[in-house]
């Protein structure tokens, strides 16, 4: 009984993390991209807020500061404007269908967190409150901890081409099948590039689980370990997303808007939000597994105190920030890709190298 | 949890799939039919594995996976090109061997 | 009680897809009704402690067949022939054999027990896979290549 609370509260912990993220990256992108290109994005709704009672004026300052940066219009305007947008679903196409696509394009990313280790492991000691005993909870920080965790989030990688598929098909025109079919064989080609990068990592480790993983690099990073490794898997887990040079599928300028053409409302949100959670979701794989986790060079956390957990999630915390808004300054500066010059990339120079980093590796660990 | 309930799940889904090859019009579903019938082998393949405690029923069931999806792969091609030479995936289509 | 639970509720999933399979006409939902089918029986799979086998079923055959099969089918898109099943007396006759003779037959077959721990973790399957079975494991990397090479020799235009 003790230990389904003790479940629900690390979702609802989980999903806030999840969605919190979503939401620094979704302002991030705004205001970042309007930086770098030299203009200064949103800062008008609530900019200039004057509260007329106490608690309006004492909470106003803060009101501008926010509107200022954009972050009101981002997160409140937009939301907003996108639950009240009429749901328009195109004549012909069943409804079921067009619905799903949003859902299995995100629902995967979703699902993926269950794998992911937040903070080291601790206990809370036995203590007594209003008289009733609770005992010492071991608690790990991993919703799911599985044995092949790994694994887990390659598998639920291939689920998400799914929804990209159903989602171009069911727009009924030719311009949003060309894009879904586009982005649906960008992802499984480059999975593929992807597995084999993961399979080199869980070979230097030793294990499929991803706290294992983190844990053995507490004397030195992965990185130093495999750098190869982490340029492939960094330049797959970028393609995977959909985001940053390869964002071919959604290509603004030439396909109307590419596989969500014909999504609006919350379902258009729903694949934004999404893609986003899936931004998180590989800033945190890159970070749990080249960088370290929760482990500083030179520092010992203290094990298992309630203590060490904070300062873990608070360290792993920063690199997944430091990763996702990475990500998305990298998808401002970088112009994109041509889609052979996708698929060559793909196909021809990640899929050897990376094998090659494979067999490499493994001579390595051999000796 | 007994193997009885598994090994009939199985048989269930064997049977959705003979049936499906034998009364489907279209090709691709005919495909559908037998990555269902090899589906259900290799859940009762697993079930009884983990009734003997013996590993080698799921390494048997990963190589039936290799095998389904490399004759997936090519029944595809095969059916794209009786596509390209009757301009339809009907069964009923490809009947040039009828007497 | 948790997992007899879970597994009645995914066994319920994989009779429904099953069903689906065979009985909607239209033949995109009828792969996504496979692909649901796959995604029960892996979750089944996890619960007969096959952990590895669960994951490489979603990844292989759920997230990379199944998504060729639906790229077939959206691409052929010309379907004029009824998909409809055809009369009902051979879809009873065909269903009545079939089901009586693998009802009848099978269970006889069966051993009835409880499901002991096998384990099926990764690393207990990778060892058995490179020690024991390392020759099957490198004439399926030559099956899948023939596969390849044969797939796309079939697929090609005659032209080239």
């Amino acid at each position: 009984m003790d230990h389904y609370i003790i479940l629900i509260i690390q979702v609802v912990f989980v999903l806030n993390l999840i969605l919190g993220l979503a939401s620094l990256c979704t302002w991030f992108e705004r205001k970042a991209s309007a930086l770098i290109q030299d203009r200064v994005g949103a800062n008008r709704a609530g900019a200039f807020y004057r509260g007329d009672n106490f608690l309006s004026k004492s909470a106003s300052p803060f009101i501008r500061v926010l509107g200022k940066l954009g972050v009101i219009n981002t997160l409140i305007c937009d939301s907003v404007k996108g639950i009240m947008k009429e749901d328009f679903i195109p004549k012909g196409v069943n409804p079921i269908l067009h619905a799903s696509g949003p859902f299995l394009a995100a629902l995967p990313v979703f699902v993926s967190f269950a794998v992911i280790p937040f903070a080291p492991d601790f206990t809370i000691p036995a203590f007594t409150f209003f008289s009733y005993d609770f005992g010492p909870y071991d608690i790990k920080m991993q919703l799911a901890p599985l044995d092949a965790g790994a694994l887990f989030i390659l598998a639920m990688g291939s689920i998400a081409v799914y929804g990209v598929a159903i989602a171009g098909f069911t727009g009924n025109n030719k311009f949003s099948f060309l894009g879904g079919l586009r982005a649906a064989a960008q992802m499984i080609s480059y999975e593929l590039a992807m597995g084999i990068a993961l399979a080199t990592a869980i070979l230097v480790y030793g294990t499929t689980d991803i706290y294992a993983m983190v844990e053995a690099q507490k004397t030195v990073w992965g990185i130093i370990m495999m750098p190869i490794g982490f340029v492939i898997l960094f330049i797959t887990g970028l393609a995977e997303t959909k985001r940053g040079p390869f964002d071919m599928p959604e290509s603004e300028s030439e396909l109307v808007a590419g596989y969500f053409t014909e999504y609006s409302g919350m379902k258009f949100l729903l694949f934004w939000l999404g893609e986003f959670a899936e931004i998180a979701l590989f800033s945190a794989v890159i970070s749990l597994l080249f960088f370290g986790g929760w482990n500083i060079p030179f520092v010992t956390l203290p094990e298992g105190t309630i203590f060490g957990a904070l300062l873990g999630h608070t360290i792993l915390m920063t690199k997944i920030v430091f990763f996702c808004l990475l990500q998305i300054v990298i998808r401002w500066t970088i112009p994109r890709f041509r889609y052979d010059q996708l698929m060559n990339l793909g196909w021809k120079y990640l899929l050897p190298l990376s094998l090659v980093n494979l067999m490499g590796t493994a001579v390595v660990v051999l000796l | 949890m007994e193997i009885d309930i598994v090994t009939k799940l199985s048989c269930f889904m064997f049977c959705a799939g003979v049936l499906t090859v034998l009364l489907r019009r279209d090709t691709i579903l005919m495909l559908v039919g037998i990555e269902l019938m090899l589906n259900a082998v290799n859940l009762s393949l697993v079930g009884f594995s983990s009734l003997h405690g013996e590993l080698s029923g799921q390494i048997f069931v990963f190589f039936i996976m290799v095998v389904a999806a490399a004759e997936s792969g090519v029944g595809l091609a095969i059916i794209i090109s009786l596509f390209r030479a009757f301009r339809s995936v009907d069964r009923e289509a490809a009947s040039e061997l009828k007497w | 009680m948790m997992n007899e639970l879970i597994f009645y509720l995914l066994a319920g999933l994989v009779l429904g897809s099953s069903l689906a399979v065979l009985l909607i006409p239209n033949p995109m939902y009828a792969t996504l009704s496979l692909v649901g089918n796959l995604l029960a029986v892996a979750g089944i799979y996890a619960l007969l402690n096959a952990h590895f086998l669960a994951v490489v079923q979603v990844t292989v055959y759920a997230g990379a067949v199944m998504v060729l099969v639906l790229f077939v089918i959206m691409l052929i898109n010309n379907r004029d022939f009824e998909a409809r099943i055809p009369s009902k007396i051979y879809f009873f006759l065909a269903s009545a054999l079939v089901f009586l003779f693998l009802y009848i037959l099978i269970p006889r077959l069966s051993s009835s027990g409880e499901a002991s721990n096998v384990e099926g973790s990764v690393r207990s399957f990778g060892l058995l896979l490179f020690q024991d079975y390392v020759i099957n494991f490198q004439i399926a990397g030559i099956l899948l290549l023939a596969a390849m090479v044969g797939a796309i020799m079939i697929g090609r235009r005659s032209g080239d």
